[in-house]
C-alpha cells in the first residue's frame, strides 16, 4: 500500500516532467493480436492498459500501438478482449522514450461465444411466436454483446421469461446493423427475425447500455447495438454447426465461410442456414427457416473501403398463444388452440412469415488518422404475412323483390372459445343438473378434441360450393409489405487526445402497404369481400355498410386477392445527432443532441362501407412530429478499481405508426390528443474492478408521459354490447425505476462465482385519457357512454390505471452461478435464477367508470368501491426458480476445431407464468361480481407460460 | 485446403435441404371430406313416425298435447330387447346458414310429401356445415327423450324441469358427437326437398316440422305499402323474433311469418307484392300460434306485383231521410235467439263477412239467456280489422216511412267503430256494391272497463231509400289493440207502412 501511495507522486512527476520536455523521444506499446488456433489477424481487439483511462483498438491486421501523454510508465497490466474470445492480461513494463514491441499475442477463442446463440433464439423465437404486443417483453438478446456480469445473466438465464431490464419494451432499444437503424416505423422495434439465424456473422457487435455516448445515434434509454456486419470485419476460416433443440426448432444447420482481407484488397463473407422443426416447447408450432447472408468488401485504398451487404432471412412460424389456468388445468401448458389435424399433419392456422430481405451499401473513409466519415445507403423490402382463420364468409342472396341479404357467417371456431370450456355450462348462479352434465361433456369433448377441425371447414365450403354458395372459412393472411429505403452519414472526429466528436444525419422513407389477402379459400370456390358483422343503421344500409370496399361492392375474391382492408401508409423520418466525448485521466464525460422530423399519413385504397368517401379513401391528415432530445454523461474514477458513472437524458419521442392512426384498417381516423412522448432517464453505477472481483451497482429512474397505446379487442362487454372495439389511451404517463447489481468473482483460475439481482417498480403514474372506436355502434346502449365523432367515452373518459404495474415480465430477478473451466477444454456451468414481482396487463376497459353504471347510465345500485377494488385487484403471479445447467467441449483435430456446447433450461421442470393479461369481456360491477363468484371464471385471465425443461445441443467444426 | 472447406459448406447445406422439411404449406382438400359412405350403424333404423308413434303411447292421452305448454310428457328412448340401439332417419329442412334457426335440426321423414316432422334440440353451432338443407341423417336415439318443444314435437334430452333439454356435444369427425356417444351421423345422401305446398287453412299440428310452401300470398298492405315498409325482422320494435302478417289471397286467412332477429336477412324490406313463401311450418315460443320460418331469403318467392287487397270501400254520400216517425207494421226483424251458431243465419240471407283477411267476425253471444251478435277485436293481434254483418235482401219499393229499430251494447269501450250502412246493389261482394252510411245511426257509448247496457237504437229512418234488394249493413273497424271496442247487436227491426 505504501509504496503505491509513493509511486503515484513519483510517476505524476515524471509526467510533468515529460510534457515539460516534450516528447523527444516516443513512448509507446505495440503489437499485433492473432487467433491462437487459426494464427489470423484479429481487428477490433479492446486493448487497455488497466488503471487507467487508456483504451485502443487493434486495426484491420491486427496491430495497435499505443502512445502518448497519458501512458503511466512502469509496472502495468495490459488487457485484451474482444467479444468472442478469452480475455488475456499481460504485465509489461513500460519506459519512458522506449517503444515496447509485444510482437505477436495470441487469443484463444472463447467456448462461450457459442453460447450467445441462445439468447438471440429465445428473442427470434418470442417474436415469431407470440402476439405483436408481447414481443415487446423480450429484449435481452439485444443484450448479449455485453460482458457485463448482470447483463450477461439478463442475455442467457433471464430470457427464459419475459424479463425486461429496467422494465423497458424493447422500443427503447436501438438496433443498428453497420451504423444503420433497423428498428420499425411501424412499433418502434427492432425486427429480430430479419436476421435471424446468421449467428455466425453477428459476432462483431458494440452494446452501449442506456444512453451512454454510442459513436453513431443518440440512442433510447433502453441501450444501443450496433452489429458491424461488413466482410473485412470477420476473421478468415469457415464454421459448421448443426444444433438440435425442444424449444422453438428441432434442428439447425450452419455454414459460414469468411474469406478475411485478401491481398488484393477484396473480403467475402458468405453464410447460410436452416432451421426447422415439426414443433417447439409449444404443440403445432412449426418451425420453417433459411437464411442467406452475403457481404463483399473492396478496401480500395487507406482511405477508402466499399462494402456491400445483405441478408435474407425468410421464417415461417406456427404460432402459439396465451391461454386461461381452466384450459391449462385441461390440457396442460404447452396447449396451443391454434392447431388441428389435417390429413395427419397438424396444421397451425396462424402461420407468421416474414421474409424482408435487406440490402446495404457502405462507404468507409478515413479522411485523416483522426477523421472518419462513414455513408451508408440501405433498402429493405418484402413482406410480413399473419394468418388466421376467417369465419365470416357469406353468399350475396337477392330476394325476388332485390332485396338482398348476406347469408352464412359462422361461430369463432377456435377450440378454446368460451362457449366451449366447461365454465360456461356452469356460469349461472343455478346449476341444474343438464348443465352440469353440458360441462362434462363439453370438457370431454375439449380434452379429447380441444384443436381446430380442418375437415369441417373443408366439409362446410365443399357442401356451399355444391350449393353455389361462397367459402364461409378461409385463410385470411394479414400483410405488410414494406419498402424502407434509409441513407444516413456518420462522423467520427477526433479533435485532440481528449476530445472526439460524433455526428450523424439519417433520412428514411417507408411506404407500407398493409391489406388482407386470400390465403386458402380451404375448398371453396370464393368469399364475398364484405362484413360479416355489418348492421344497418339510420344512415348507412346494410349492403353499403357491409362493403370492404364501396367501389367494387359484392366482389368475389380468390385467392392471391387482397379484401377486407387495403390501405398505404407514407413515413419518413429525418434526424440528426450530434456529441462531444472528452476524456481525462480521472473524469471521462460526453454531451449529446439530437433532432428530427417524422410524418406519417395514410394512403387508403379501399373505401370502406362504414366510413364512406374521405373518412377512409385517399389520404389522411399529415402527422406531423418535431423532436429533440439531449443527454450527457460522466464516469469519474476515484481508482481504477472505483468508478462512479452517471448519465442522464430528456429527449421526446414521434408516436409510432401503430400508435397513430386508431383504425386504420377500415379509416383515416387519427388519434385524438396524439403526442409526443416524453422521456426523462438518469442512471448512476458504482463500478469495482479488480483482479479477483468484478462488480456494477446501478440505481436508475426513468419517466415517461404522453404515451399512446391502441388495443384491438373483440367484447361483449355489458353496458356497450358486442362488437370489435379500437381502445386509444392517450396520456399515459408511467415511470421506472430501480437497482442492478451484478458481481462476480475469480475464486480461482477455474472456478468463477457470479451473482446478479434486479430489483425495479414500474408503474402508471397517470389515469389515462381513454376512447373507443367500432363500426358496430349502433349496438351501444344509451347513456352508458358519450359518443361524439364516432369516440365513445365512458363516465370522465379516463381510466384508473394510476399506481397499477406494467405488465412485462418480473420486476424482480435474482441468480447465483458458478462456472468452471477445466485446463483441458471443458467447462460447465450452473444457475439458480429467481423470479418474482410480475404483474397481469390490466384491462383499461374495466377500470373506467362504465364499471359503476347500469345498462341505462345511471348508477348502479350495488356498486360497492370498496369490492370494486377488490375485484380489480392487479393479479400478481406466483414467484418461481429456474435452474439452468450448461456445458461443453472442444478439441483441436490438426487445422479443425470441434467442439459442442449443451444446456439444459428449468432443469426442474418449474411450471411458470411468464405473462398475461385480463380479458376485457366482463362488464360492469355486477358482471364483475357474478364472474368473481363462479368457481372458474368464464373470462378468465389469459397467461403465457414459461417452457418446461428443455435442451439445447450444439455440434461445430471450424476451420 | 480451401477446396475441401467449400465442400463441407456444401454438403451440409445440401444435407440440410434434404432433411428437414417442414410441411407447413401447401394443403389439399382432405378426402375424408368428399369420399365418404353411408355410417355403418350398429342398431335399426327407424322413420320420424315411429318415434311420434312411440311418443303418442307412452302418453296417457289419446293424442299429442300440442299446445300444454307447461306439462310435457317425455319419453325416453330405450330401444327394445332385441334392438337397443335405434336409428331414426329423415332429411334436413331447416339451415342456421341465414341464422334464422339456432341449434335445432327440422327433419322430415320424406324429401318429397312429407308426413311428419321433428325437431331435434342440438347444442351445437353451426349445423349447417354438417347437416346442411337436405341432407339424410340418422339420430341415435339412445339417451334422448321425445316430447312437445314450443308447440311442436321435438326430440332433446331430458331437463330438471318440464322442457326438452338440447342434446349437448361437439363435432367431430364430421359427426355430432354427444360426449362420448355419436347422436346424429349423416348420409352421403342429399335429396332436393321438394316443399308440400298448403293452403292456410289447411295449417295443422301434424303439419309442423314440414318444409311447406304456401302460394298467392302477400304482405299486409299496412306493412309494406307505406313509405317506409317494414323489415323482416328488423324494426326497433322486434325482440327474439319479427313476425309479420301473410295474408292469403286463397282463403282470405292469414299467418304470421317469424323471423329470428339474428337471421341475416332480418333487415331486408319486406316485398310489396304477392307470390310464394317456402319455410318450415312451426310455433310461436308459446307454441299456441302457428309461423312460418324460412331457411334463406330466397325462400321468398313474389314474382307478382299484383295485390289482392280488398277494394277500399268508398262511401256514398250518407243517406239522412229526414221524415217524420210514424210507426208501421213490421217488415223484418231478428233477435238472435234459437240459433246454434251466427252462421245459421247464412241460411237466411245473411252475410258475415270481412273485406281483409281478418280472424275478427262477427259470433253469437249470450248473457242470461239473451242471444245476440257480437264482435270484438279485443286480443285478435289483428291491426286491420273489417267485418261486416249484412242483413237479408229487403224489399221496401212497397212500402213507405220505413224505419230501422235495433238495440246496441257498447262494452270496454275505446272508441266508436261501428258503422250502419246501407246498400241497394248489394249482391255478395262488399267491395263492389255502393254502400251509404246511416247518418241518423247513433251508436252508443259504453264503458271502457266493463260490461255496458244495451241502449235502443233509432228509430232511424229508411224513407228515402227505395228498392227490392235493400241490404243494411253493420260495418266493424278496429285495429288491435287501440281499437277494439266491444259490441253486442240484438232485435233488429225493420218496419212499414
Amino acid at each position: 500500500m505504501k509504496k503505491v501511495i509513493r509511486g503515484i507522486p513519483c510517476m505524476l512527476w515524471v509526467l510533468l516532467l515529460c510534457s515539460f520536455l516534450g516528447w523527444s523521444q516516443q513512448t509507446g506499446i505495440k503489437g499485433k493480436v492473432v487467433d491462437a488456433l487459426t494464427e489470423e489477424e484479429v481487428p477490433d481487439v479492446e486493448v487497455r492498459i488497466e488503471n487507467s483511462d487508456i483504451t485502443v483498438e487493434t486495426n484491420g491486421l491486427g496491430e495497435f500501438y499505443i502512445s502518448g501523454s497519458k501512458l503511466p510508465l512502469g509496472e502495468q497490466v495490459i488487457t485484451f478482449s474482444k467479444l468472442g474470445y478469452e480475455s488475456k492480461r499481460l504485465t509489461i513494463t513500460v519506459n519512458l522514450g522506449n517503444i515496447l514491441d509485444l510482437e505477436i499475442i495470441d487469443l484463444n477463442v472463447d467456448i462461450n461465444d457459442e453460447l450467445l446463440q441462445i439468447s438471440t433464439i429465445s428473442l427470434a423465437d418470442n417474436q415469431l411466436d407470440s402476439d405483436e404486443d408481447f414481443s415487446a417483453y423480450n429484449v435481452s438478446g439485444l443484450l448479449q454483446a455485453s460482458r457485463d456480469t448482470y447483463l450477461s445473466a439478463a442475455a442467457f438465464d433471464f430470457s427464459a421469461t419475459f424479463f425486461r431490464p429496467r422494465g423497458l419494451d424493447n422500443a427503447n432499444n436501438k438496433v443498428l446493423i453497420n451504423g444503420i437503424e433497423m428498428n420499425k416505423l411501424f412499433n418502434g422495434r427492432p425486427q429480430w427475425s430479419n436476421w435471424g439465424g446468421l449467428n455466425d456473422i453477428q459476432r462483431n457487435q458494440e452494446f452501449t447500455l442506456g444512453l451512454k455516448a454510442n459513436e453513431y445515434t443518440f440512442g433510447d434509454v433502453g441501450g444501443t447495438t450496433n452489429m458491424v456486419m461488413s466482410a473485412s470485419q470477420y476473421r478468415k476460416g469457415g464454421r459448421v454447426s448443426y444444433a438440435a433443440s425442444d424449444r422453438s426448432y428441432e434442428g439447425r444447420v450452419m455454414a459460414s465461410y469468411n474469406s478475411g482481407l485478401m491481398t488484393n484488397g477484396w473480403a467475402y463473407t458468405v453464410m447460410a442456414s436452416r432451421r426447422f422443426g415439426e414443433e417447439g416447447f409449444k404443440e403445432g408450432t412449426s418451425y420453417n427457416a433459411n437464411s442467406f447472408f452475403a457481404s463483399v468488401e473492396k478496401k480500395i485504398n487507406d482511405e477508402h473501403s466499399l462494402n456491400l451487404t445483405s441478408f435474407y432471412t425468410p421464417n415461417r412460424r406456427g404460432r402459439a398463444t396465451a391461454i386461461t389456468q381452466e384450459i391449462v388445468d385441461l390440457k396442460g401448458v404447452r396447449y396451443n388452440p391454434f392447431w388441428g389435424f389435417q390429413d395427419g399433419d397438424k396444421r397451425n392456422a396462424r402461420m407468421r412469415e416474414i421474409a424482408e430481405p435487406v440490402f446495404m451499401l457502405n462507404h468507409y473513409w478515413n479522411i485523416t488518422d483522426d477523421i472518419r466519415l462513414n455513408t451508408n445507403v440501405s433498402y429493405q423490402t418484402g413482406f410480413q404475412s399473419n394468418t388466421r382463420i376467417d369465419n365470416g364468409g357469406t353468399t350475396l342472396k337477392v330476394a325476388s323483390n332485390g332485396e338482398v341479404a348476406y347469408e352464412g357467417g359462422a361461430r369463432n371456431p377456435d377450440p378454446a372459445y368460451y362457449q366451449n370450456l366447461p365454465s360456461y355450462f356452469l356460469r349461472f348462479n343455478n346449476v341444474s343438473a343438464v348443465d352440469f352434465y353440458k360441462a362434462y361433456v363439453a370438457e370431454q369433448n375439449f380434452r379429447n378434441n380441444g384443436q381446430i377441425n380442418w375437415d369441417q371447414f373443408y366439409r362446410a365450403n365443399i357442401n356451399n360450393a355444391a350449393n353455389g354458395d361462397n367459402s364461409v372459412y378461409i385463410i385470411q393472411d394479414d400483410r405488410i409489405e414494406d419498402d424502407k429505403i434509409t441513407a444516413n452519414m456518420i462522423l467520427n472526429a477526433r479533435v485532440n487526445d481528449d476530445i472526439e466528436v460524433d455526428a450523424s444525419v439519417s433520412y428514411t422513407n417507408l411506404i407500407s402497404e398493409n391489406f388482407a389477402q386470400v390465403d386458402d379459400l380451404l375448398g371453396g370456390t370464393g368469399f364475398l369481400d364484405v362484413d360479416f358483422f355489418a348492421e344497418e343503421t339510420a344512415d348507412v344500409t346494410l349492403d353499403d355498410a357491409a362493403q370492404s370496399n364501396l367501389r367494387t361492392p359484392n366482389r368475389i375474391v380468390t385467392e392471391g386477392d387482397r379484401y377486407k382492408y387495403n390501405y398505404e401508409i407514407d413515413a419518413t423520418e429525418a434526424k440528426a445527432f450530434a456529441q462531444a466525448q472528452f476524456k481525462y485521466s480521472l473524469v471521462d464525460f460526453y454531451v449529446g443532441g439530437n433532432v428530427s422530423q417524422t410524418t406519417y399519413q395514410r394512403n387508403g385504397l379501399y373505401e370502406n362501407g362504414n366510413f364512406p368517401g374521405q373518412l377512409s379513401f385517399g389520404e389522411s391528415e399529415e402527422l406531423e412530429f418535431t423532436n429533440y432530445g439531449a443527454k450527457a454523461g460522466a464516469t469519474y474514477k476515484l481508482t481504477g478499481r472505483h468508478v462512479f458513472d452517471v448519465n442522464g437524458g430528456y429527449y421526446t419521442k414521434a408516436p409510432v405508426i401503430r400508435n397513430s392512426f386508431s383504425n386504420a384498417r377500415q379509416n383515416n381516423a387519427v388519434v385524438s390528443g396524439l403526442e409526443s412522448e416524453v422521456i426523462t432517464s438518469g442512471d448512476v453505477s458504482y463500478i469495482y474492478r479488480s483482479p479477483l472481483v468484478k462488480a456494477r451497482l446501478t440505481g436508475y429512474y426513468t419517466t415517461f408521459e404522453d404515451q399512446t397505446e391502441i388495443n384491438f379487442f373483440f367484447t361483449n362487454f355489458g353496458g356497450i354490447g358486442t362488437g370489435f372495439l379500437q381502445e386509444v389511451l392517450t396520456g399515459v404517463d408511467r415511470q421506472n425505476f430501480g437497482g442492478e447489481l451484478g458481481i462476480e468473482a475469480q475464486v480461482t483460475p477455474t472456478i468463477k462465482l457470479k451473482a446478479a439481482a434486479g430489483v425495479g417498480q414500474f408503474t402508471y403514474t397517470s389515469n389515462p385519457d381513454v376512447y373507443y372506436t367500432t363500426d358496430d355502434l349502433t349496438q351501444i346502449a344509451d347513456g352508458v357512454a358519450q359518443i361524439e365523432n364516432a369516440e365513445i367515452r365512458f363516465g370522465d373518459g379516463k381510466t384508473y390505471l394510476k399506481d397499477y404495474h406494467i405488465a412485462g415480465g418480473p420486476e424482480r430477478a435474482y441468480q447465483i452461478g458458478f462456472e468452471y473451466r477445466d485446463p483441458k477444454f471443458w467447462w460447465i456451468g450452473t444457475t439458480f435464477n429467481h423470479f418474482s414481482n410480475a404483474y397481469i396487463d390490466p384491462s383499461a376497459l374495466l377500470r373506467t367508470q362504465a364499471i359503476g353504471l347500469d345498462f341505462d347510465g345511471l348508477p348502479l345500485a350495488e356498486y360497492d368501491e370498496d369490492v370494486a377494488k377488490q375485484l380489480l385487484r392487479q393479479e400478481e403471479f406466483e414467484a418461481y426458480s429456474l435452474v439452468n445447467i450448461v456445458g461443453g467441449k472442444s478439441w483441436r483435430i490438426d487445422d479443425y476445431f470441434v467442439g459442442f456446447f449443451a444446456t439444459i433450461n428449468n432443469v426442474l421442470d418449474q411450471e411458470f407464468k411468464s405473462g398475461g393479461f385480463e380479458q376485457s369481456r366482463s362488464g360492469n360491477f355486477n358482471d364483475l361480481v357474478l364472474e368473481n363468484n363462479r368457481s372458474t371464471p368464464v373470462f378468465g385471465n389469459r397467461y403465457f407460460f414459461g417452457n418446461g425443461r428443455t435442451y439445447y445441443l450444439n455440434l461445430y467444426i471450424r476451420f | 485446403m480451401k477446396t475441401i472447406q467449400l465442400n463441407i459448406v456444401v454438403m451440409v447445406a445440401l444435407f440440410a435441404l434434404v432433411t428437414s422439411c417442414v410441411k407447413d404449406d401447401d394443403y389439399g382438400v382432405p378426402p375424408t371430406v368428399t369420399e365418404f359412405s353411408e355410417p355403418d350403424l350398429d342398431g335399426i333404423v327407424v322413420e320420424v313416425s315411429e318415434v311420434v308413434n312411440e311418443l303418442l303411447q307412452a302418453q296417457d292421452n289419446p293424442s299429442i298435447p300440442y299446445d300444454d305448454f307447461e306439462e310435457k310428457v317425455n319419453f325416453e328412448f330405450e330401444g327394445t330387447q332385441e334392438d337397443p340401439v335405434q336409428y331414426m332417419t329423415g332429411y334436413v329442412v331447416s339451415s342456421d346458414l341465414a341464422g334464422n334457426f339456432f341449434e335445432e335440426l327440422i327433419i322430415q321423414d320424406l324429401p318429397e310429401n312429407p308426413t311428419v316432422g321433428i325437431r331435434v334440440l342440438v347444442d351445437q353451432n353451426p349445423l349447417w356445415s354438417n347437416f346442411e338443407f337436405g341432407r339424410k341423417v340418422y339420430v341415435n336415439l339412445q339417451g334422448l327423450s321425445a316430447g312437445v318443444s314450443n308447440g311442436v314435437i321435438a326430440l332433446g334430452v331430458e331437463g330438471a324441469g318440464p322442457f326438452l333439454e338440447q342434446i349437448p356435444g361437439g363435432l367431430a369427425d364430421g359427426e355430432f358427437t354427444p360426449g362420448l356417444e355419436e347422436a346424429i351421423l349423416r348420409s352421403p345422401v342429399v335429396e332436393e326437398i321438394v316443399p308440400l305446398d298448403l293452403m292456410v287453412s289447411e295449417f295443422a299440428d301434424n303439419k309442423t316440422n314440414l318444409f311447406i310452401r304456401i302460394n298467392n300470398v302477400q304482405f299486409n298492405r299496412f306493412d309494406v305499402l307505406g313509405d317506409d315498409p317494414l323489415t323482416f325482422a328488423g324494426e326497433p320494435t322486434d325482440e327474439f323474433d319479427g313476425e309479420r302478417i301473410v295474408e292469403s289471397c286463397d282463403d282470405a286467412m292469414t299467418t304470421i311469418l317469424a323471423t329470428s332477429t339474428f337471421a341475416k336477412f332480418k333487415s331486408a324490406t319486406l316485398p310489396s307484392g304477392s307470390g310464394s313463401i317456402s319455410g318450415v311450418l312451426t310455433k310461436n315460443f308459446f307454441g299456441d300460434e302457428f309461423n312460418l320460418a324460412m331457411t334463406s331469403i330466397t325462400d321468398l318467392n313474389f314474382d307478382s306485383d299484383e295485390r289482392c287487397d280488398p277494394i277500399e270501400i268508398v262511401l256514398a254520400d250518407p243517406t239522412n231521410c229526414d221524415d217524420t216517425d210514424i210507426a208501421g207494421s213490421v217488415l223484418f226483424a231478428e233477435d238472435f235467439e234459437s240459433l246454434g251458431n251466427l252462421n245459421d243465419l247464412t241460411a237466411d240471407g245473411w252475410t258475415i263477412g270481412s273485406v281483409v283477411a281478418s280472424s275478427v267476425s262477427y259470433t253469437l253471444g249470450s248473457f242470461d239467456n239473451n242471444f245476440y251478435a257480437q264482435i270484438t277485436g279485443f286480443n285478435s293481434d289483428d291491426t286491420n280489422i273489417d267485418s261486416w254483418l249484412i242483413t237479408p235482401a229487403l224489399n221496401l219499393n212497397n212500402t213507405s216511412e220505413d224505419e230501422l229499430n235495433l238495440d246496441i251494447q257498447a262494452n270496454f269501450d275505446n272508441g266508436e267503430i261501428l258503422t250502419i250502412l246501407v246498400s241497394t246493389n248489394f249482391s255478395g261482394n262488399i267491395a263492389e256494391a255502393d254502400w251509404s252510411l246511416l247518418e241518423d245511426a247513433n251508436i252508443p257509448q259504453g264503458p271502457s272497463g266493463t260490461f255496458g247496457d244495451f241502449e235502443a237504437v233509432g228509430p232511424i229512418n229508411l224513407s228515402c231509400i227505395d228498392g227490392d234488394s235493400v241490404h243494411i249493413a253493420f260495418r266493424y273497424q278496429g285495429s288491435d289493440p287501440s281499437a277494439t271496442t266491444r259490441y253486442h247487436i240484438d232485435n233488429v227491426e225493420v218496419s212499414g207502412n
